[in-house]
């Protein structure tokens, strides 16, 4: 099954590619660098679906302790965090050209270094504890914790904002057909992507456990 | 000018794709060799 | 008295007589914390419109920082002879556990603040106003939510190496929500003139605080034994 996903993984990337840089027409007020945009969206969306998941499975390891679960929601923050620091790359090379600046202390931005930093923190408690049933518990702790903790920050961050003036609005963008085509071609292929990483990482940590289990057999 | 990028984008897939599909084969093999293992 | 609320208490005295004995580890803490509050000072042009208007901000970093040493102890003193094995053994829900050192952390918290307070308010010219019973509430709802979150991370990061950074990495992110409603109602709270507006903070600390109190009550269960 890995193997089949792999070889739509290929094409559906290019395609994804095509669309976005040629397919798609240029934006109207902010030009060709706005295509960095199919990418960035696709990537942001990867991390909500990732950290949803984590918490998802931080919850069921919990409530069964069983640590396929465990896997499950290690390998799809890992992943989640990789397309965060993407988020976090493309987004400023976006905006420097179009805002006039790499960062702004916006709610969204705000919310989602912040969101980076509190699964960078659960990977490296992650790392810094040794391989045991605690371990896996203490993860699905923050995990759960973590994920409560994004709505709150979000409010604050917007209450802390709306004091001094907002220099830049999000306004709705009326999006041309191959736009919306591109877009959602970018998505797909992004999702796929997630689900051959996911496959692959939880197929390496379940090596890594059975190896482990049999070095220690002998 | 777009050509140029998408070409340039679809070699940096490429290049990531090939990594990944190794990985995926270096798993498949282990994947085999303790499957055989098991068997012994 | 349920066994449970005995244990608590019982656990609650013991921390604080043993604060009270070994003075060394708060004190070392409360320097820390006034020093930080003075390097922030020699970080700015002390007649600065700068200064004037974080001067919230710094109090705030200092407690934070002296905070999370405070509550790196927590969990230490018992690890020291796996006295951690036997609260797990104790024959109450390990909720209790956690309510008597999330109080005693409260407390050491609460002392820290006080004591760093005059020294803020020397330092940066403040006059005690009407408005102090504002500065009191928000100091305790801070004091709540670190040490809340602070003790249950304490707890998590007691089986793991680093254990002090990997406390202040876990803490900090998730805590930032309850440092800037800190901040920005004591900038409420120091002016001396001005409406006082921004009540939405005082609300949103208490939002805080009740959704962790109940999720550390609740999950505290899993962080404890092995």
């Amino acid at each position: 099954m890995r193997a089949m996903l792999l070889v739509l993984l290929y094409p559906a990337m290019l395609f994804a590619l095509y669309c976005a840089f040629i397919l798609a027409p240029p934006e109207r007020e902010m030009g060709e660098v706005q295509r960095i945009f199919y990418f960035h969206i696709s990537a942001a969306w990867l991390c909500m679906l990732a950290f949803f998941i984590l918490f998802l499975f931080s919850v069921v390891y919990l409530l069964t302790g069983n640590r396929t679960y465990d896997v499950w929601a290690s390998s799809s923050a890992e992943i989640g965090v990789i397309f965060a620091s993407l988020v976090l790359i493309t987004g400023p090379l976006w905006a420097k050209p179009v805002w006039n600046t790499w960062w702004t202390w916006d709610p969204r931005l705000t919310t989602f270094l912040i969101l980076w930093l509190i699964y960078v923190a659960y990977l490296l408690l992650r790392a810094n504890m040794p391989e045991s049933d605690k371990k896996y518990k203490l993860s699905a702790v923050f995990g759960i914790l973590g994920f409560i903790d994004v709505p709150i920050v979000f409010m604050s961050i917007r209450w802390w904002r709306t004091i001094h003036p907002v220099v830049i609005t999000s306004t709705g963008m009326n999006l041309d057909p191959d736009m919306k085509a591109a877009m959602f071609v970018a998505l797909a292929a992004f999702t796929l992507f997630y689900v051959i990483l996911m496959l692959l990482r939880m197929g390496q940590k379940k090596l890594d456990y059975e190896i482990s289990l049999r070095l220690g057999g002998l | 000018m777009n050509y140029y990028l998408f070409a340039a984008y679809a070699l940096v897939w490429t290049a990531l794709f090939i990594y990944i599909f190794a990985l995926h084969r270096k798993q498949e093999a282990i994947e085999k060799k303790l499957k055989d293992l098991a068997e012994k | 008295m349920s066994s449970g609320l005995q244990a608590a208490i019982a656990i609650l005295k013991k921390d604080l007589l043993l604060e009270f004995r070994g003075k060394e580890g708060f004190l070392s803490n409360l320097f820390f914390g006034l020093m930080v509050l003075l390097l922030f000072t020699f970080a700015f042009d002390p007649s600065s419109e700068a200064l004037r208007q974080g001067k919230a901000a710094i109090f705030w970093i200092a407690v934070a920082f002296a905070s999370v040493l405070t509550l790196n102890r927590t969990f230490q003193r018992e690890s020291a002879d796996r006295a951690i094995d036997a609260l797990a053994l104790l024959p109450v829900d390990p909720a209790w556990i956690f309510l008597g050192k999330f109080l005693g952390n409260l407390a050491l918290i609460t002392l820290l603040m006080l004591l760093i307070f005059p020294l803020f308010m020397v330092f940066f010219n403040l006059t005690v106003t009407s408005r102090f019973w504002l500065l009191s509430a928000v100091c305790l709802l801070t004091a709540l939510g670190l040490s809340c979150v602070g003790t249950l991370f304490a707890a998590m990061a007691e089986s793991s190496r680093l254990r002090e950074v990997v406390l202040s990495i876990m803490m900090y992110p998730i805590t930032i929500p309850v440092l800037i409603a800190a901040v920005q109602l004591t900038q409420q709270a120091i002016k001396l003139t001005g409406e006082i507006e921004n009540w939405h903070w005082l609300t949103l600390l208490l939002i805080f605080d009740a959704i962790f109190l109940a999720a550390a009550l609740v999950i505290f269960d899993y962080v404890l034994g092995e």
